[in-house]
């Protein structure tokens, strides 16, 4: 008995042992809790600035998209309508004049009504630039149908184009920034891309809605392409991050480019 | 008494972490648990006048893993009780061993000095804990009904 008493006692020191290692242990698993949770909020700090300064990013781009257009309308006006209205308005101060014979005014007359047609022509053609009325009266696939046949028309390159859209499928806003994707993508390839063929295509299911572009011009390295303003990728990618969707660009070099604009809808 | 004391310690801490984790198998197991110890009484009726190493070590373990899995729940998601659940978490790892070999130490009996450093020690570690507990009571005094169920 007094034997097995004394192994027993021996036991005490190592759990006393057991208990100090323990304490380690749970020191351990508690120091690393809270390192961990340290590091976890850091990275969500960053995670949140990053994203503001995203924003920011955003809100720069749409605010100088928005002087760059302005300024655009002011140099259309200011070229083609002003200009032409002074002509106007001095022809229409020469008939004025007493000493205009009714020969001479009926030119004036005939160059007047010439001018006044063509300042109509350039303010409607302004008027439609800003926003097209087919997209407002007929839909967005009319409007597409009628950007595609414009560009078509002047014989520079062949468009392929299909649309099998919805009406209605995405709110009207959402459209509209979907049809300055194209515009965009379109003025880009006309701009710089020297392009024989663009395709364009818009395919709604009935869970996502797919936007294709395409062409076989130059392309471009895309890291380059980023940082270049006048491409307007970078307005590309904040309408799509509007509209909600993902929008994936591929272009190489001599390779042409192609972009994939992925919508999920619920 | 220590039968009322870990048995209570178990089912208030596994109600508080069923509040906590908000998982329903909590409950299940806090029952099992119960049960298994209510059969434990009953086949050794004996147990009652010792000290029920089995059941407290059992119970402190399981009530350790509750913690644990509180602690990475807090790590993505944002959630009071840290430093209750640090306390738990703590004083039952550390005395586990403690009171698993009670038995022994009521049975030896000596005045050696290793026994009284344990006997310290984990005074010290219960001083600790209950430090804890306070410092949570003092951050959120407001919501005394919660966590005076942990004192």
């Amino acid at each position: 008995m007094q034997e097995s008493l004394v192994e027993k006692v021996q036991i005490i020191p190592i759990i006393l042992i057991g208990i100090c290692l323990l304490i380690l242990m749970s020191v351990a698993i508690i120091l690393f809790f809270y390192l961990s949770r340290k590091k976890i909020v850091e990275t969500e700090l960053q995670k949140a600035t990053l994203e503001i300064q995203h924003q920011k990013e955003m809100l720069q781009t749409t605010l100088m998209t928005q002087e760059t257009e302005r300024k655009r309308i002011a140099q259309d006006l200011h070229d083609d309508i002003s200009s032409k209205l002074n002509i106007v308005s001095l022809n229409a101060s020469l008939i004025t004049e007493e000493c205009v014979t009714v020969k001479e005014a009926n030119t004036l007359g005939v160059k007047i009504l010439e001018i006044t047609n063509t300042v109509l022509e350039t303010s409607r053609r302004i008027a439609h630039d800003l926003l097209p009325p087919s997209l407002e009266k007929f839909g967005l696939v009319a409007a597409l149908e009628e950007l595609c046949d414009q560009f078509e028309f002047s014989k520079m390159f062949v468009v392929h184009a299909t649309f099998t859209y919805e009406e209605g499928t995405l709110p009207k806003d959402h459209e509209l920034h979907l049809f300055r994707i194209v515009q965009e993508l379109i003025n880009n390839t006309v701009k710089y891309a020297a392009a024989k063929t663009i395709s364009v295509s818009l395919k709604s299911t009935q869970n996502a809605l797919h936007l294709h572009y395409k062409d076989n011009g130059k392309g471009f390295e895309l890291s380059a392409g980023k940082m270049v303003r006048g491409l307007g990728l970078r307005g590309i990618e904040n309408r799509a991050a509007i509209v909600g969707a993902t929008v994936t660009f591929q272009s190489q070099p001599e390779e042409g480019m192609s972009l994939n604009f992925v919508k999920q809808l619920n | 008494m220590s039968h009322f004391y870990f048995i209570g310690q178990f089912t208030l801490l596994s109600m508080f972490y069923n509040t906590l984790l908000k998982k329903k198998w909590i409950f299940w197991v806090l029952v099992f648990v119960l049960l298994g110890l209510v059969v434990q009484y009953i086949l050794d009726p004996s147990i009652f006048f010792v000290f029920n190493s089995y059941g407290m070590s059992v119970t402190q373990t399981i009530l350790v893993l509750y913690a644990f899995l509180y602690f990475q729940k807090s790590l993505t998601i944002k959630g009071g009780f840290l430093y209750i659940n640090t306390g738990v978490l703590f004083y039952l790892i550390t005395s586990v061993l403690y009171f698993a070999s009670y038995n022994l130490f009521l049975e030896l009996e000596v005045k050696n000095k290793p026994l009284k450093y344990i006997y310290w020690l984990h005074q010290l570690l219960y001083f600790v804990f209950e430090i804890l507990i306070f410092v949570e009571w003092y951050k959120n005094y407001r919501v005394i009904s919660t966590t005076t169920t942990k004192a």
